[in-house]
This record gives C-alpha cells, structure tokens and sequence, in this order.
C-alpha cells in the first residue's frame, strides 16, 4: 500500500484540509476499496470513504506515525463500516445495486470484457455477502491488502487467535457458498499450486 | 476425531504448507471426495478474490472531500452553539429579575400573567438580595433606573435572537452534514 510523507502529515495536523487533500488523494483508492467491498455498493462507498478520511482528518493528533497510516486509515474505515452496517442491518445485498454505473472500473476493461467483470465483480460481493461483517473486513483485509493476523487484529481490536478463527470460519463459508454463487468449482481448481 | 483432519485445516491454511504435509493432503485429497470438493471450493473462492482487483471511487473524489471538509469546518461546533444558547438564556433571566425586582419595589403592575409569574422570582430574589445586601442594591439601583417598557423590548430582542440564532445552528448543522 502507498505511504505517507511526513511532511504531509505535518501540514494536515495544522488543520488545514487542503494539506490534507493530498492524503486523500493518496489513500482515496484502497479507502474506497475496502468501503466498495464491505458495503457493497458505489453510493454507500463513497460516503464511507468520504466520512473515512473526515474521521482521520479530525483525529490525525491519535496516528501513531510508528505504525503504517494506510493501516490506520483501514482500520477507521472498516469501523465506520461494520457500525454503519449495524444500523442498516444492511445484509443482504441487491445485485442491481453492486456495481456503478458511472464508476469507472480500474484498470478500464474494453467493452468486451465489461459484462464479464460486471458478473465478476457481482458474484465477488455475493460471496461476501455471505459473511458477517468483522469476518467480512477480515477477509478484505486479508485478501486485498495482504494484511497481517497481527496487522488485522489491531485494526479490528481484536487478538490474533480471534482472527485465525474468523478467518477459518470465513473460508469455510466462502467455500460452501461458492457453489451456490457459481456452481461447481472449475476443474482446474482442484490442482494445489502453492 | 474427524477422518478429515488435520486436512480440513490444511484445505484452508493461508502460508504455504511443508512439503510432507502437503504430500499427506494430496493423497488424502484423491481418496476423500469431501475433502477433494472443499478443496475446490475454496481455490476457487480464493481466486475470485484474488482477482476481483480494486474498485475506485468516481472522478473528483478528492475535490469533493475538500468541499465537504471545507463545509463542515465553517459548521460552528456544538460547543458554540451551547455557548450562544447559554449566553441568550442567562441575558433573558437577568432581564428577567430586573423586571422582578422593579415591580415588586415599587408596586407596579404590568397586566395579567406575566405579574402573577414574576412575583414568584421577585420572593425568591429579595431573599437573595438580603442576604447579599452589596449586590443586591446595584440590583435594585440599576432596575429602578431602566423603564419598564425596556425590559419587554430587550426581553422581546433576546428571543427572536435565541430563536434565530437556534434555526441557524440546525441549518449550519445539516448543510454540514451533507
Ligand atoms: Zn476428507
């Protein structure tokens, strides 16, 4: 993940949001990411991320600068998430809502491709949907972010032994439902290559 | 204990696994279909993650934050509107007790309610205004020379301002929130 300057950090504590625009600009893609992922849709998204950085915007005086700050920003978003998805007991997803119609997909794929991405993408959130929401952002954390069991359990506030569990709890779920998502798994998916 | 572990767990370990247990999972793998369908589920559940990519937010993104940030800085803090409340409320009271102070020293009378309802703070302020004599003849000194019809006028002032100043805060509040 993309780092932060110090000198960034510096002139965004002075309070100035412009400062901390560059931050934003930085982090915007994994912070929006993570939001996409856990929410399941590009409105919900937006605003998480955009209520994310706000949130850090505010607090920058609570970063540790020992620690990394795309981890930090993480961990503030998939909180606003889970609690967000708390209020709207927002559990189910729609697949008409999965994907934007104005956001463009990064990288852009041609036309041809749209409507297997689109599928893609959608059957993704399906699987996800499946999850509850700590295993949820436990899951994003872990496969998008390449995030650590130490890394995730700070950034959900909870012990490493407790993320092994979710995690296996998690795959497991993810496994069953595969097949309902996609039918039975491809052949070539029986051949370990580790 | 299960047939199926320790492979279960294996089916699912996220390091790579040392060559002998991977060996032992193999073979297990093409002699228990259970396992075997697991396996697969998940590899591919896993590929499909891997391969979801990441999504990005709409062009602009880091304008609108700024416009938002910008908007919600100028949004005056709960702490300012309690202050401007608190500040309204107090000027009100003292208002208030002058008029008390005033009707009951000198017997006058405005009409109706608001005589019968003063009378109670004006009890409770000659009390106080025994019992802390220095402060209580600035009291009736400054009381006496403000005319009645003042006190309703400023009462009056502080009311509209309390009222306007409190859809303000609402407003500013939910434009920020926006
Ligand atoms: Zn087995």
């Amino acid at each position: 993940m993309v780092e932060i300057q110090k000198e960034w950090l510096l002139s965004a504590r002075k309070g100035d949001p412009d400062a901390f625009g560059r931050i934003v600009e930085a982090f915007q893609k994994p912070v929006y990411n993570l939001c996409f992922r856990m929410l399941g849709n590009s409105e919900d998204a937006e605003d998480a991320a955009q209520e994310t950085f706000w949130r850090a915007f505010q607090g920058l005086s609570r970063y540790d600068p020992k620690r990394s700050f795309g981890t930090w920003l993480l961990s503030i978003a998939a909180h606003y998430c889970i609690d967000r998805l708390r209020k709207k007991r927002l559990n189910l997803l729609s697949l008409e809502s999965l994907l934007p119609e104005d956001d463009a997909p990064d990288p852009a794929p041609g036309p041809e491709n749209q409507t297997d991405q689109k599928q893609g993408q959608a059957a993704v959130q399906e699987l996800l949907a499946n999850l509850g929401k700590e295993e949820r952002a436990m899951i994003v954390m872990r496969y998008w972010y390449d995030m650590s069991y130490e890394e995730i359990g700070r950034a959900l506030s909870c012990s490493i032994s407790a993320v092994k569990s979710r995690l296996h709890r998690a795959r497991q779920t993810l496994a069953q439902r595969w097949t309902t998502v996609h039918g039975p798994a491809p052949a070539w998916a029986g051949e370990r290559h580790e | 204990m299960s047939r199926h572990l320790p492979f279960e767990d294996w089916i699912f370990a996220d390091e790579a696994l040392p060559e002998n247990d991977l060996r032992e999972l193999q073979r297990h793998l093409r002699d228990c279909a259970e396992c075997r369908s697991i396996d697969q589920r998940w590899q591919a559940a896993r590929q499909s993650l891997r391969e979801a990519g990441m999504q990005t937010p709409a062009p602009g993104f880091t304008t609108r934050w700024k416009a938002m940030a910008t908007r919600r800085l100028k949004t005056p803090g709960p702490a300012q509107a309690w202050i401007f409340l608190a500040a309204t409320g107090l000027g009100s009271l003292v208002m208030a007790a002058l008029l008390a102070v005033q009707t009951s020293a000198e017997g006058f009378s405005l009409t109706g309610v608001f005589s019968r309802s003063s009378t109670a703070v004006a009890g409770t302020l000659r009390d106080w205004a025994n019992a802390s004599n220095a402060l209580g003849m600035v009291f009736r000194i400054v009381s006496r020379s403000i005319p009645p019809a003042w006190y309703l006028i400023a009462v009056f002032f502080l009311s509209v301002l309390g009222i306007l100043g409190l859809l303000w805060f609402v407003r500013k509040t939910r434009e920020g929130k926006k």
